[in-house]
């Protein structure tokens, strides 16, 4: 039935999975500080999963599109290559200031 | 060889911590201590009547481990000490306090100076001044970051 096929219009078996994404700093005063997001399942690199959280949520587009603006999985800072897995935490943090 | 670094998420008594520094040294020569403290002004001189210091916990303390370790590395220190704190701070308050020890002056000098310029720029801090009816992020300036970039061509150690 249609209806049917519009519900199973994933392979069969993907799954949703749900990350926590943090923002620190002045992201944090801007977009809230934690966030439960579903994607689908399984490992993506940490360049694809900033671009499509960036086009799910348009209010965090131009936080995500600066270069300044770092990316950690599990609380350890990231290149945008690194493959971010099923239950790691994501978090987004502008440049530091300390001292 | 003691390197230390701490978290503090309540008041910074910078006497408890030079006196404690102190008391676990081992025939050092010289020892220097640097405390930063939170302005009551910003930089336009208008008045801040707090500092917030956001922090993420454990790439926070990992950060400040990596900045001592990498001062150890470079400087031959016998102990190092540097405490942040996060949370709120008043003007007036301590925000950060260091310490080095060595046999000779030079190198705890030159390690206490390359600390405070990579906490600046590297402890994964972010500063939020809230004063009358404003509050601002603070980015490290551009001053900050040529501080801390003198050290990359440094030919001492």
């Amino acid at each position: 039935m249609a209806d049917t096929e519009m519900m199973t219009d994933r392979p069969a078996g993907a799954r949703m999975r749900r990350i926590r994404v943090l923002f620190f700093g002045k992201l944090g005063d801007q977009l809230g500080r934690a966030h439960e997001i579903d994607l689908p399942d399984g490992p993506c690199q940490a360049a694809t999963l900033r671009h499509d959280l960036a086009a799910a949520h348009a209010e965090w587009a131009e936080a995500l599109a600066l270069p300044t603006v770092r990316l950690c999985i599990d609380g350890v800072m990231a290149r945008e290559t690194a493959m971010v897995h099923p239950q790691e935490e994501i978090a987004f943090v502008p440049p530091f200031s300390g001292g | 060889m003691a390197r230390r670094t701490r978290l503090a998420p309540g008041p910074l008594v910078p006497e408890a911590e030079l006196r404690a520094f102190l008391d676990g040294l081992d025939g050092d020569g010289a020892v220097v201590s640097f405390i930063g403290i939170a302005r009551p002004t910003d930089r336009d001189g208008a008045p801040v009547h707090r500092l917030h210091l956001d922090h993420y916990p454990g790439l926070t303390e990992r950060s400040l481990d990596e900045i001592a370790a990498d001062a150890a590395h470079r400087f031959p220190v016998s102990d190092l000490l540097a405490v942040h704190r996060c949370g709120d701070v008043g003007p007036g308050e301590p925000i950060v306090f260091v310490a080095t020890a060595a046999p000779r002056r030079r190198v705890a000098f030159l390690a206490a100076d390359y600390l405070m310029d990579r906490l600046k720029t590297d402890a994964a801090f972010w500063k939020r001044e809230e004063g009358d009816n404003v509050s601002r992020w603070i980015e490290p300036s551009a001053e900050d970051h040529a501080d801390r970039n003198r050290w990359s061509t440094y030919a001492g150690n």
